[in-house]
């Protein structure tokens, strides 16, 4: 808590610095200035409706991309004769922005939630499913062997072996690929959508209303954070096995 | 009866320049004993150990149980490792229900091992003694014909290791089970063995075989008794 007293001071300086200015008209608002506009946002609901809209959107496109990277991730790492088929596609995929596939997105999907889906599947897929491989193939000889002397069969090894030791680097992956895909989400809404939090700073930038657009802004960064969060909470209710350590999520 | 037949092993490509690791090394392990292999950290233990359970293929020669090549890890033959090699992710109870559906035996072992009152504990939560009481349940509850222990005790502090020799002498030898003993610790070796066999490195060579008559069940206060320091001595003369 004592970070956001640091945070909130530095917010209250820039707050004086905009009341000492001799000249009031800059283009940029003050923080008061945002924070009242925050509140009438509130207040009004429509920001809400984008505020559902973003995040369903990024929590479907994201649980579908988790949902077929851990398994890949997993195989991957299982089997070298997958991993060499996958490899090529992924490593030429991977260094493709999100938001480059938007023209292709809009073309398969229309502009409606399928396109969301799609970019935001794309943004989050490749830190889990590397995450997951890395996992996957950093097993320790040791638990191998000792599925192979007790004859663990290959369903067993896999789902109870080889998922569970990979967890710990698929949470990084989620992580990572949470931020990602929310990142991927908003860029998309600000290119083509007709809703969602991109949305509002798009149309807020046509009306110049420079306030919300920092709104926008501001509610962006703070349910990214609690998106990460909230796995981080997941993380140490899944994972009771690992020591429990002090607060290093970021 | 596990029969190792001409073995040859090193690693790597081609012939190493400090000569072959294994070099039709030959060893016989009969039913019910408790054989150890004593020699040297770097000669050649933990390979041969691979070697027996599966996870290296020799260059040539074979690893027969009870007259069938084998050629595969398999519950025949149990490793106990050097290092900790427990799942970390699963319970005590977890660690053996993986290896069987059986509840009654799981119990039985546990039991045995003096874990059944820690059943919900992770790996992370027992003492070093009490993990390797775990990698033992688990080895018996495959009812293995053998179970090699590979330096078994070497992570853990002198006074835990030698009340958990104890422990696990007597357990082993309750099962009747065949146990072939890795270590470069001599007292270790004549405290657990019925057999000693003397090894040295590069390639692996069988210096000399000692048999230990101390009677059952051992405790540890043996080790100060003239018996046993006499075969203390005669191992020590003949390394
Ligand atoms: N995976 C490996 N690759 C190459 N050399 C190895 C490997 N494992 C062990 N060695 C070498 O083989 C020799 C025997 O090792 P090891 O069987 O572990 O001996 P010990 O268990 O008796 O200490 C050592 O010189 C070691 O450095
Ligand atoms: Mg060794």
């Amino acid at each position: 808590m004592k970070k956001w007293l640091t945070f909130a001071a530095v917010i209250i300086i820039i707050q004086l610095f905009f009341v000492a200015l001799p000249d009031k008209n800059t283009f940029l608002p003050s923080p008061l200035g945002v924070f009242l506009s925050l509140a009438d946002q509130l207040q009004q609901g429509e920001i809400w409706l984008h505020i559902a809209t973003s995040l369903a959107r990024v929590v479907i496109g994201f649980l579908l991309a988790a949902s077929l990277a851990i398994p890949l991730g997993i195989l991957s790492g299982y089997s070298r004769t997958f991993n060499d088929f996958l490899k090529p596609f992924v490593e030429i995929l991977r260094p493709i922005p999100p938001i480059a596939w938007i023209p292709i997105a809009i073309l398969l999907f229309g502009v409606g939630n399928g396109s969301s889906y799609f970019i935001v599947f794309l943004g989050a897929f490749f830190p889990i499913f590397t995450n997951t491989y890395f996992g996957s193939v950093s097993l320790p000889v040791v638990y191998r062997n000792v599925a192979l002397s007790f004859e663990v069969g290959r369903n067993k090894f896999i789902t109870k072996i080889l998922f569970y030791f990979s967890l710990p680097y698929i949470f990084t992956g989620l992580k990572i690929g949470i931020g990602m895909a929310w990142m991927s989400l908003i860029a998309a809404e600000l290119i083509g959508a007709q809703s969602g939090l991109g949305y509002f700073i798009q149309i807020n930038r046509l009306l110049l209303r420079i306030d919300n657009v920092i709104v926008g802004m501001i509610l962006i960064g703070a349910i990214g954070l609690a998106l990460a969060r909230s796995l981080t909470v997941l993380e140490k209710k899944i994972m009771p096995w690992l020591p429990q350590s002090k607060d290093s999520s970021y | 009866m596990l029969n190792l037949d001409n073995i040859n092993f090193s690693y790597g490509q081609g012939e190493p320049a400090g000569g072959r690791l294994l070099d039709n090394f030959n060893l016989k392990i009969s039913e019910g004993e408790l054989l150890s292999l004593v020699g040297p950290s770097g000669c050649g233990k933990t390979t041969l150990v691979n070697i027996i359970a599966g996870y290296l293929r020799p260059i040539s020669g074979r690893v027969i149980v009870d007259g069938n090549v084998v050629t595969a890890p398999g519950k025949d033959r149990i490793v106990i490792n050097q290092e900790n090699d427990l799942f970390g992710w699963m319970t005590v109870w977890g660690n053996m229900k993986i290896i069987s559906e059986d509840e009654t035996l799981i119990r039985k072992y546990l039991e045995l091992t003096n874990l059944s009152d820690f059943t919900g504990y992770y790996p992370r939560q027992l003492s070093g003694g009490m993990k390797k009481r775990l990698s033992l349940a688990r080895a018996l509850l495959a009812d293995p014909k053998f179970i090699i222990m590979d330096e078994p005790f070497v992570s853990l502090d002198y006074k835990i290791r030698e009340k958990l020799q104890e422990e696990i002498l007597k357990i082993i030898k309750e099962s009747g089970k065949t146990v072939l003993l890795v270590t470069h610790d001599v007292d270790e070796a004549i405290f657990l063995s019925d057999k000693i066999i003397l090894i040295s490195g590069r390639p692996l060579t069988i210096k000399s075989e000692l048999k230990i008559a101390l009677s059952h069940p051992r405790k540890i206060a043996v080790k100060d008794s003239e018996e046993f320091r006499s075969l203390r001595n005669s191992v020590k003369n003949s390394l």
